[in-house]
């Protein structure tokens, strides 16, 4: 369940403010007592072939920053491969598992046999748990060369930590659940003082202060993403944000876009572009007039290397931005919280915090310097993979236009559902919807019964005691891939409906009929009387509620968690005429 | 750097660390007298050291610092020879 609560503006700020001082152990100490003692951790088991306790007090800062609090369990450096073969050994609770070797992991190993043990180990994990594993690919020590000559002096290290990595990767590609993440880039960073050498000896510990910052860090973001739903929309100001200039003063000639002083602004749109196809839907927000903002984009659109299509939504107006803000997340069916807000102005920016503090607000700076780093530190984006379903989105946005405007002349329902070309496919919760169906439940606001998040882990049981359903949709416009989940369990006299979310995409094309529908069918399988479903009332899920009305279901009791509807089986609907299924 | 200089900056280090007030810090202050003196936080207050003073420790040296006053010791002996 979510805790977000805690996780509020004003305890961010006050940890960053803390960490902005120095970013040394003493600041992340005093920060770690910033974090409400309220806060719902996540267990989670640390697994290491050096001592990772320094790393802790770090980890539980940075993971607040990206929105979640580790309850970590470590383990003794020499008993990483123990666990992994014998998982029944970690705590039940446990959502998930990070492993972090270094070099000396491989042991005695010969080379060649270093990555087939590994990942044979790896295998021996996946065969006995379903919990998702974290692999953070193996750092090279810093080397004490006597001379640019001494080529040999690492050899060992670099083949032990290439042949670990390489079966990281392949564990990765073909086992489920399994990622990999990489910290070597920013530990490099550092310099070779991010390897503790005097400490390693004495005490196991690999990582000096600094180096812990980095780790903990890498470990809160991979972990993030599977615990916190990712921002969908980054709403972007015009002048002096997506260029150079102020195009009503400058003129469209005028305003300067690339290379020179307006070099971060180039950066800034590439970010965008890259952050677009990763399903992230980008919109305009800008005072000026709106023929002079659409101006730049007819004129330089090749130079910008942006097109207004690849906006979802604009407000180019004189309007108040906050205003338009809340218009746009109306227009594209999305809730605030799901949105970031870039602009130079820091009056704009106040303004919007204040109106909308759920929006993510990040400051343009002095000509764009810094700022796809500062939006990166907000870890909004972060994801824990870009699913082919996140790359389709931002283009499936652009036909719902399309879609919208074509049937707009038809008034006879039946006729339009008929003429659309419905086709609602239900297949079983297997290993290749898996993260789509994870990621709907995470965060989907709206058509969702009861809003409870599940974990992969306890998604996977559900799966296993009752029954959990990917729901995908098409229709003659495209394939709108997976859209929807219902969560199923049962009992003596009735099939529960534990979960059920669509995708706000998909309402209104009769696939919650045809979803209930197929539920009543295995109710009438199994011979029993009821459909019940949970619902529990959140800020935005009336269209859940609607749904319980519009099929009469009735409510029956009242528990801790919430309401229990109930349906009579004979009053269940029969699958929609106007929706083909699959 | 004068001893009082790095007695205070210390005293920071320990307060901050072992979670107590800087003036209950008493130079016989030690791991068998302070209960939050573990070697977990023995490893942080050694980072403190590094991070404030830019001073990497030996191990012979780290493992010297059994008391409050040590630390003083071992800290200026570093710094100033």
């Amino acid at each position: 369940m979510s805790t977000e609560t805690h996780f509020s503006p004003e305890a961010f700020s006050a940890i960053r403010e803390i960490l902005a001082g120095g970013g040394g152990v003493l600041a992340y100490l005093k920060a770690r007592r910033a974090i409400p003692d309220e806060v719902e951790g996540t267990p989670i088991a640390l697994l290491s072939s050096h001592s990772i306790e320094p790393v802790l007090p770090y980890l539980e800062v940075e993971a607040f920053l990206s929105g979640w609090f580790p309850i970590p369990t470590t383990y003794q450096y020499s008993l990483w491969r123990n666990v992994l073969a014998d998982p029944s050994c970690l705590d039940a609770k446990t959502e998930a598992v990070v492993l972090l070797l270094d070099a000396t992991a491989a042991g005695e190993a010969a080379p060649e046999n270093i990555a087939a043990e590994f990942q044979a180990l790896i295998t021996r994990f996946r065969e006995n748990s379903d919990l998702p594993l974290f692999l953070c690919r193996v750092p090279v020590r810093p080397l004490r060369r006597l001379s640019p000559l001494d080529v040999e002096a690492g050899n060992r290290e670099f083949s032990a930590a290439d042949s670990l990595n390489a079966a990281m990767a392949s564990a990765a590609e073909t086992l489920q659940s399994v990622y990999v993440f990489d910290v070597s880039e920013e530990l490099g960073a550092l310099g070779p003082q991010w390897y503790a050498a005097s400490q390693f000896a004495a005490t196991m510990t690999m990582l000096s202060g600094t180096a812990c910052g980095v780790v903990a860090r890498g470990i809160a973001r991979t972990l993030g993403p599977m615990l916190v739903p990712r921002k969908r929309v980054l709403v972007t100001d015009l002048d002096n944000t997506l260029w150079r200039g102020i195009v009503g003063e400058d003129g469209v000639e005028g305003i300067e876009l690339a290379r020179g002083p307006a070099k971060h602004f180039e950066a800034y749109r590439g970010f965008l572009k890259r952050l677009r196809e990763t399903g992230v839907l980008l919109a305009i927000c800008s005072k000026n007039t709106e023929a002079d903002g659409l101006a730049v984009f007819d004129a330089r659109g090749h130079e910008l290397g942006l097109s207004l299509t690849d906006f979802a939504a604009h407000r180019i107006n004189w309007d108040d931005k906050a205003s338009n803000i809340a218009g746009m997340a109306t227009e594209l069916g999305l809730g605030l919280d799901s949105f970031v807000f870039v602009d130079d102005n820091p009056m704009e920016c106040a303004r919007v915090r204040g109106a909308l503090p759920m929006v993510t607000v990040v400051e343009g700076g002095n000509d764009n310097a810094g700022l796809v780093e500062r939006i990166l530190e907000t870890r909004a984006f972060d994801a824990l993979v870009l699913s082919e379903d996140d790359r389709q989105r931002a283009a499936r946005y652009e036909t719902e236009a399309a879609r919208k405007s074509a049937l707009g002349s038809v008034t006879d329902m039946d006729g339009f559902f008929a003429a659309m070309d419905l086709l609602v496919t239900i297949t079983p919760f297997a290993p290749d919807n898996a993260e789509r169906t994870h990621q709907l439940l995470q965060k989907t606001n709206q058509f969702n019964l009861t809003l409870e998040r599940l974990s992969p882990s306890e998604l996977s049981m559900h799966a296993k005691q009752g029954s959990v359903f990917a729901i995908s949709l098409s229709d003659r416009f495209g394939d709108y891939g997976q859209i929807g989940v219902v969560d199923l369990a049962f009992n003596a006299e009735a099939v529960e409906i534990r979960n059920f979310v669509l995708s706000c995409r998909a309402l209104g094309r009769k696939v919650e009929d045809s979803v209930l529908a197929h539920v009543v069918e295995i109710a009438r399988a199994r011979d029993l009387r009821h459909v019940r479903a949970w619902f529990r009332e959140g800020p935005r899920n009336a269209p859940a509620r609607q749904f319980l009305d519009a099929f009469a279901f009735s409510a029956n009791h009242r528990d801790d968690e919430g309401w229990v509807f109930d349906l009579s089986v004979a009053d269940g609907p029969d699958w929609p005429d106007c929706v083909k299924r699959s | 750097m004068e001893r009082q200089r790095i007695e205070e900056q210390l005293r920071e280090i320990f307060a901050t660390v072992l979670e107590i007030p800087p003036e209950e810090i008493t130079s016989d202050l030690n791991p068998d007298g302070c209960e939050k003196w573990d070697s977990l936080n023995h490893i942080h207050i050694l980072t403190a050291i590094d991070q404030s003073f830019g001073i990497a420790l030996e191990l012979e040296a780290q493992m010297e610092i059994m008391s409050f006053e040590l630390a003083i010791d071992v800290v200026a002996e570093e710094l100033n020879g």
